[in-house]
């Protein structure tokens, strides 16, 4: 039987090396994004790389698929180096379910970061305001968002999502190439955050659409050992995409990010109860 | 097996840079195009780059690495002053540099400059121009036929007035730069796609190829290069279609 979640902030252990691996992968692509412009200028830093930010999405891979498949060309703006990172992204998402969502992707980080403002503001109602019914059906939205890119790309040739691509306009918003419906979704984004953890993420990303899916499949998944488990709602609480882990002994939600802030090494109190783990391990 | 927070994030960040360093080991790690013109697969010059095959986003730095020809030569014939940032100049940045122009000078008249200035073959399939520096320095080779030699009496244009202009005083392009969505030039990038979206029906299209169109997303001059079709030609017929539908 379930309890309802427990009344009482739960000890909080930082996953610290998710925040530094975090906040390096935002300055890494931070800096790439100016150095591509300064190197337009005339003036790039040297011995860093001045690749485009269009050539070091993953997602480029996953649009230009279509195109690639039958006449052997990338979509405009998508270059090798999108496919390898895509490769690269698939096989560890295989592996470890969507932690390109939890662990690397800038636009993720900073809607997190934006919802620590929204947790001091709106404390424990952070991340619930919305209805359960209504939330749930909003988490399909990412798959039309998915469906309406690879259809515009197939049929066009060209890179038309950049126009409404948040990740591009945080790391492009004072250039010229960014279109204004880009930055307002930008804008939309971090505003949301302040109210719901990660709503890009939730409810359009088309990139977390397809990394979603492994989490049906992934080797090693979020498992809670209900022998030990004290149903206290630690990880439900926790969980930045609201799944509720105490309701399930293995998470396939299609949802997770692997993030582990549900794990005993976080907000679990109980060690060895929620992790990530494969095979026959508790 | 439980994985850590730490052995997760150790793990994903070798999967990541592990990953890029196999595949530039491996030449997969290409973050731009590739800007080396395709080469001749048969006859005399069988191996050389083909000049026909230039694209207007190549800068003179691409061709000079291709053709071997100096980027003092180019900037000369074209009458652009030297400056460090010149073999970054993009050849379809001529377009923009003689506008005023009576006639074009652009992308084919980099193609027909190298060409002759390499002595590598080149068919002209529609009146190409060349500004008077240009052909003064392909006269100062010696190594013309009478008939080339005729054609550039016939295609030289006055170049005093564009002539010292910077490379920053003109607007370069770039494939990050959005094009102009009301322009319906043909060009070495449109694709069958755009020529449909002009108002140019796949019929006419098809008739002009003398072929189907296999994926409306791939690129005319893709499709003349491996179907043996010239593409300046089709390019032309094609044209005149598009400004028959205005």
């Amino acid at each position: 039987m379930l309890r309802k979640p427990i009344k009482r902030f739960f000890r909080s252990r930082n996953l610290w090396v998710r925040k530094i691996v975090q906040i390096f992968f935002f300055a890494l692509i931070a800096i790439i994004a100016i150095n591509h412009n300064l190197v337009e200028s005339g003036v790039g830093i040297p011995f860093l790389s001045s690749a485009s930010l269009h050539s070091i999405c993953p997602f480029g891979g996953v649009v230009s698929l279509y195109q690639f498949s039958t006449i052997g060309t990338f979509t405009q703006k998508i270059h090798q180096s999108s496919f390898v990172l895509m490769i690269i992204v698939f096989l560890s998402a295989l592996i470890f379910g969507p932690a390109f969502c939890g662990w690397i992707c800038p636009l993720g980080t900073i809607q997190e970061w934006f919802g620590k403002i929204g947790k001091k503001i709106f404390k424990r109602r952070y991340n619930h305001f919305l209805s359960g019914k209504l939330d749930s059906i909003l988490r399909y939205l990412r798959y039309l968002v998915l469906t309406w890119v690879l259809y515009v790309t197939a049929y066009s040739g060209k890179l038309i999502f950049s126009e409404y691509d948040p990740y591009f306009a945080l790391f492009n918003f004072w250039t010229s190439e960014v279109a204004i419906s880009g930055v307002v979704i930008l804008f939309i984004t971090l505003a949301l955050s302040l109210v719901v953890e990660r709503p890009w993420c939730k409810y359009a990303c088309p990139f977390g659409a397809v990394l979603g899916l492994s989490n049906l499949i992934r080797i090693f998944k979020i498992r809670r050992v209900e022998s030990t488990c004290k149903l206290d709602g630690a990880c439900d609480i926790t969980c930045p995409m609201n799944i509720a882990v105490s309701e399930k002994t293995i998470v396939r939600d299609h949802q997770c990010i692997s993030c582990l802030e549900c794990t005993s090494e976080a907000k679990c109190p109980v060690a060895q109860t929620v992790t990530l783990s494969a095979g026959g391990s508790k | 097996m439980i994985i850590k927070s730490k052995s997760l994030g150790i793990i994903l960040v070798i999967f990541i840079f592990g990953g890029i360093l196999l595949s530039t080991w491996m030449n997969w790690w290409q973050t731009e195009s590739d800007k080396t013109p395709i080469r001749f697969s048969e006859g005399e010059f069988q191996g050389e780059f083909d000049p026909s095959d230039i694209r207007g986003s190549y800068t003179f730095g691409d061709i000079q690495n291709s053709f071997d020809i100096p980027i003092e030569v180019l900037a000369a014939a074209f009458g652009i002053a030297m400056d460090p940032d010149v073999s970054a100049y993009q050849v379809n940045g001529l377009e923009t540099l003689f506008a005023d122009s009576e006639y074009e000078i652009g992308t084919s008249s980099i193609r027909l400059f190298v060409a002759w200035y390499k002595g590598l073959p080149f068919e002209i399939t529609e009146e190409i121009y060349l500004p008077e520096s240009a052909v003064r320095l392909l006269f100062e080779l010696g190594s013309l036929n009478q008939d080339q030699i005729d054609y550039l009496e016939n295609h030289r244009i006055s170049s005093n007035n564009f002539t010292n202009l910077k490379p920053d005083q003109i607007q370069l392009e770039s494939d990050d730069q959005p094009d102009d969505g009301n322009e319906k030039i043909i060009k070495g990038k449109t694709t069958f796609r755009e020529v449909l979206d002009w108002g140019v029906s796949r019929e006419i299209i098809e008739n002009i190829l003398g072929g189907k169109i296999i994926n409306p997303l791939e690129k005319i001059k893709d499709y003349c290069i491996s179907h043996g079709l010239e593409f300046e030609t089709i390019k032309l017929k094609i044209q005149t279609e598009v400004d028959n539908n205005p």
